[in-house]
């Protein structure tokens, strides 16, 4: 095949060079090439989405995204780069019908192989974190598809797909936050069936994966940056015509502030390419790579990146008319959230992935509501992965009762849910109806009769007063005192939700 | 070929956004029940509504997320970059300003029906025509989306929940319960129309046109002349006459559905099967013209779409059953708006037959002896006076339809009820009343999925 030939000298020409440049190429990646361009975009998106190509994602997630290749908005443009320590390149196959010709995928291929030594030999251990959160993701993807397999073939339970898929990736969030103690099973129910034996042994895998996660350094400006440094080098031998032509090409290798910031950064930790390639290898995390300077001259520094980036992007986008007013303010906000992300390690320390996330977690826990029957929990998720389907499976798990399943275990309360969208603030209520109520054999843990319940937060005090109806009195038996920071609206519309649980009932 | 590059197809990776967990959904007749309730209710649907909004919301910020991603590392042409910007600017609007007052107003269900969703959306495009200056050519449409907080929320056979819009549960419901309904009474003007496809013969006519020319029975030969064919691109008149009286009120099926939710939802499917038989027909004009009488005190006709979905959501049982009023209504709204043209007529009556209003006025046919005069004479029956007068008015105006040459009227007598009614006296009557004309039909709408199933393990036996 031609096209082949193409590739395969493209990619030849890439590693003489990166060789040469670095004076050594690197020797465990893969370059993975899709044929099918829809394919790599789905494995793009999951990728960014879940952190692995191989996590299982919750419903949610798999509806949002699969609705987002739909309307045709995957960032296709970007190069899939997978830095563990064997890295592995994604490419979709029509990049070898780039516009910009061979030259264009040897940069690309460059800026890829270049990061790939980088991973190889680096001493930090983020490479490794990355290699391990891979196992772990492969060896729960294939517990999961062998389970579901089972339950559906034997059973012809054709929920449990659904419902494993959503207890993994919420089980995953929620114990990133230490926010999964509420599903604590007995060891002794393992041999009870393999419905249990798969949930405790998720459960066990997801918390190692947490750990992995949490300890993981943060090095991002050091991956980036390095592969940005080495491809501007690439660059530099082209004349300049021919420079200025593969430059707009290369839209998203070039350009991105995590590169063009870790760059900077890098450029100052040596005199000599060979100098910075010896000390990129040295860096542990960003923190190491930022701490050169202080936050003043940082900041000196991030201001005449920003101009210059102001200037030089104009080249990637073909709207002209819409530079100034629409794309600029984009990417300068991108660029500015990275310069804040560079603020917080320089300024407090920040190291490893969970000092960063206890800076400003996306799950938050603000305690319980005791009702006269049970209790209530309150919750902050700014996560999209949990949306209400994927708490009821957490909350019905315990309450149905089957052949196919049953358990005895405590699982989750009722909960109430904050969360943002922009200028959207939603509490949610999910929660059991009475017991007396409930059938007694349910289909599947989804079938229960449930209160869900979406109110938007508001400033305006007497935004739901005249909907209330009469609660008989039931709101004065519940107990508030165990909440904690929490808005005065945040109350309010706790208040209204728990009066209206009782009326919809 | 270089180890170090693996071409990958759909067999070697397998797309990791393919959802296996789902499953065909088919909407059962539960669901159907669920979803008049939920309409008639609009508490019971708010969940649902507010369930739409709130995944909107999720979907317009992976949106705007992922489209300023695409924006700042794809390389793009002008007009998709323009058009990138605007849906961006849009989605930014809505998760501002739009999905959040939608919600407080579903919140307090002030959003409930299709006028008040398009005066809404009216209302943010101009705002957001303010906002940047000018009209985005994306925004109607993309705004538009909102109009799915109509949409009804069902459970499939596993109890997860989905989101479907209410057009698709009509149709659902006009095929699978219209469907069942019409293959137990018969509803069809079988003696000449539509009962065999186009060009077929008709087989009663054909041989009736021999007898009459012949004078003896069995006609000797049939010749070209007598041959009759169906004739298909009739219309008929369909007239629902819907009783909602106070005792319509009453739980009389599973799952606490009442005469009127019975009544209702049986409109509901014949409604819509017809309404689908005229779309699959696609004539230039409808096969079945379809009018609603509710049974209420000065009863009208409601023959528009739109008035008929509020018809469903407003309908409350009260007051007496004047099912005399509305039979007059319906013959004379024929004779009014159809009076030169050869339309049948089917009037179907959906009721607890408990008629207890007579008619002060001339009635047509009023003078024909229909029998149930004497028969109430001799007969043992608890009914009440007044609604004894009611079933001989009804009992002659049936009788008079019956006879009239002018066009034919068909009549569909619903009665809202369990087996158990079979042996009270009110079913005697009622029978008698429709003697000669047709018969009263019993119907639990919820038992109409397991009716189905019967009929059609009969018909398989049969075929054997």
């Amino acid at each position: 095949m031609k096209i082949d030939e193409q590739f395969l000298e493209a990619h030849d020409n890439a590693v003489a060079r990166v060789e040469d440049l670095l004076g050594r190429a690197p020797e465990d990646y893969k370059v993975l090439m899709f044929v099918d361009p829809t394919l790599f975009d789905s494995v793009l998106i999951q990728t960014e989405r879940a952190g692995t190509p191989k996590a299982v994602i919750s419903s949610n997630d798999l509806y949002i995204l699969q609705q987002m290749k739909e309307e045709g908005f995957v960032p296709r443009g970007k190069d899939l780069f997978f830095g563990s320590r064997s890295p592995r390149f994604f490419y979709p196959q029509e990049i070898l019908d780039h516009p910009g010709g061979q030259k264009i995928v040897e940069a690309k291929l460059i800026h890829s192989l270049s990061r790939a030594v980088l991973v190889e030999d680096t001493i930090s251990r983020f490479p490794d974190t990355l290699k391990k959160l891979y196992r772990h993701d492969a060896v729960i993807y294939d517990l999961f598809a062998n389970n579901v397999y089972e339950f559906v073939m034997e059973r012809g339970a054709q929920w449990v797909w659904q419902y494993f898929q959503d207890f993994t990736a919420v089980i995953r969030l929620l114990s990133l936050y230490d926010l999964d103690d509420f599903y604590v099973p007995p060891n002794t129910i393992r041999s009870a069936s393999i419905f249990y034996n798969y949930l405790l042994e998720i459960k066990e895998i997801i918390k190692k994966r947490s750990e992995q996660v949490l300890s993981s350094p943060l090095y991002d400006l050091v991956l980036h940056g390095y592969g940005d440094l080495v491809l501007n080098q690439h660059l530099q031998d082209f004349d300049d015509d021919v420079r200025d032509a593969m430059i707009p090409h290369l839209k998203a290798n070039l350009g991105q502030p995590l590169g063009v910031i870790g760059n900077r950064f890098l450029s100052h930790h040596g005199e000599s390419f060979e100098e910075i390639t010896e000390e990129a290898l040295k860096l542990r995390n960003d923190q190491e790579l930022t701490g050169i300077w202080t936050r003043g001259e940082t900041k000196d520094h991030m201001e005449e990146l920003r101009e210059e980036l102001m200037n030089k992007s104009m080249v990637w986008h073909s709207a002209q008319d819409s530079y100034w007013s629409d794309l600029w303010p984009m990417r300068g906000s991108q660029f500015d959230s990275t310069r804040k992300y560079v603020g917080k390690i320089q300024r407090r320390g920040y190291k490893s992935f969970a000092e960063l996330q206890e800076d400003s977690p996306l799950v938050t826990s603000h305690g319980r509501i005791q009702l006269k029957d049970r209790e209530v929990a309150v919750l902050g998720i700014q996560e999209d992965t949990v949306g209400q389907e994927q708490l009821i499976i957490l909350r019905n798990h315990l309450q149905a009762r089957k052949d196919t399943f049953s358990t005895p275990l405590p699982g989750l309360p009722d909960t109430i849910v904050f969360k943002k969208f922009s200028g959207m603030h939603v509490a949610s209520y999910l929660g059991i109806v009475d017991k007396k109520r409930t059938r007694s054999y349910p289909r599947s843990p989804y079938d229960l009769p449930v209160v869900v319940r979406a109110l938007q937060v508001t400033s305006d005090k007497d935004a739901y007063q005249s909907s209330e109806r009469d609660d008989e009195g039931k709101i004065d038996e519940a107990n508030y005192e165990e909440l904690h920071s929490l808005t005065e609206p945040q109350y309010r519309a706790i208040r209204y939700l728990i009066r209206q649980r009782d009326v919809s009932q | 070929m270089s180890d170090k590059i693996h071409w990958l197809t759909r067999a070697h990776y397998p797309d990791p956004l393919v959802d296996y967990s789902s499953t065909d959904f088919i909407i059962e007749f539960q669901e159907a029940a669920a979803v008049l309730q939920q309409w008639r209710n609009p508490h019971l649907g708010r969940s649902s509504r507010e369930g739409t909004i709130m995944s909107m919301a999720s979907t317009a910020r992976a949106a705007y997320d992922m489209i300023q991603q695409k924006l700042l590392t794809t390389s793009l042409d002008a007009d998709e970059e323009k058009e990138l910007i605007e849906k961006v600017k849009v989605y930014k609007f809505m998760l501002d300003r739009t999905l959040p007052e939608a919600l407080k107003l579903v919140n307090l269900d002030q959003l409930l029906t299709q006028e008040d969703i398009e005066e809404f959306i009216r209302k943010h495009l101009e705002l957001m025509g303010e906002e940047y200056g000018q009209q985005l050519s994306v925004a109607e449409a993309m705004m538009n989306q909102l109009e799915s907080i109509t949409d009804i929320e069902i459970t499939d056979e596993f109890g997860r929940k989905r989101r479907i819009s209410r057009n698709d549960v009509l149709d659902v419901i006009g095929s699978v319960l219209g469907n069942m309904l019409v293959r137990q009474v018969s509803m069809w003007p079988v003696d000449d129309i539509i009962s065999r496809p186009r060009g077929r013969l008709h087989l009663k006519k054909t041989y009736r046109s021999a007898i009459m020319r012949e004078g003896r029975v069995p006609p000797v030969n049939i010749r070209t002349e007598d041959i009759k064919v169906v004739d298909k691109d009739r219309l008929s008149l369909i007239y629902f006459i819907v009783d909602l009286s106070q005792s319509m009120s009453k739980i009389v099926f599973k799952d606490g559905l009442t005469r009127l939710d019975g009544a209702l939802l049986t409109s509901l499917g014949l409604y819509y099967y017809f309404k689908l038989v005229n779309r699959r027909k696609r004539r230039e004009f409808d096969s079945f013209n379809m009018h609603i009488i509710p049974v209420t005190k000065s009863p009208y006709v409601i023959s528009d779409d739109a008035k008929f979905e509020d018809f469903l959501l407003g309908a409350e049982a009260k007051g007496k059953t004047r099912l005399v009023h509305a039979t007059y209504a319906a013959i004379r709204h024929v004779h009014e708006h159809y009076q030169n043209v050869n339309y049948d007529v089917q009037l179907v009556y959906l009721t607890d037959g408990r008629p207890n209003v007579p008619f002060e006025g001339p009635l047509p046919g009023s003078n024909i002896d229909s029998g149930m005069e004497s028969y109430f004479r001799t007969a043992n029956t608890k009914t009440p006076k007044e609604a004894q007068r009611c079933m001989v008015q009804l009992s002659k105006t049936f009788n008079y339809l019956n006879r009239v040459r002018d066009r034919n009227w068909n009549i569909s007598y619903f009665l809202m009820a369990g087996q158990r009614f079979k042996s009270s006296t009110l079913w005697e009557d009622t029978k008698h009343m429709l003697a000669g004309v047709t018969n009263p039909v019993l119907i639990d709408p919820t038992e109409v999925d397991s009716l189905g199933r019967r009929i059609i393990q009969e018909t398989m036996v049969s075929e054997d």
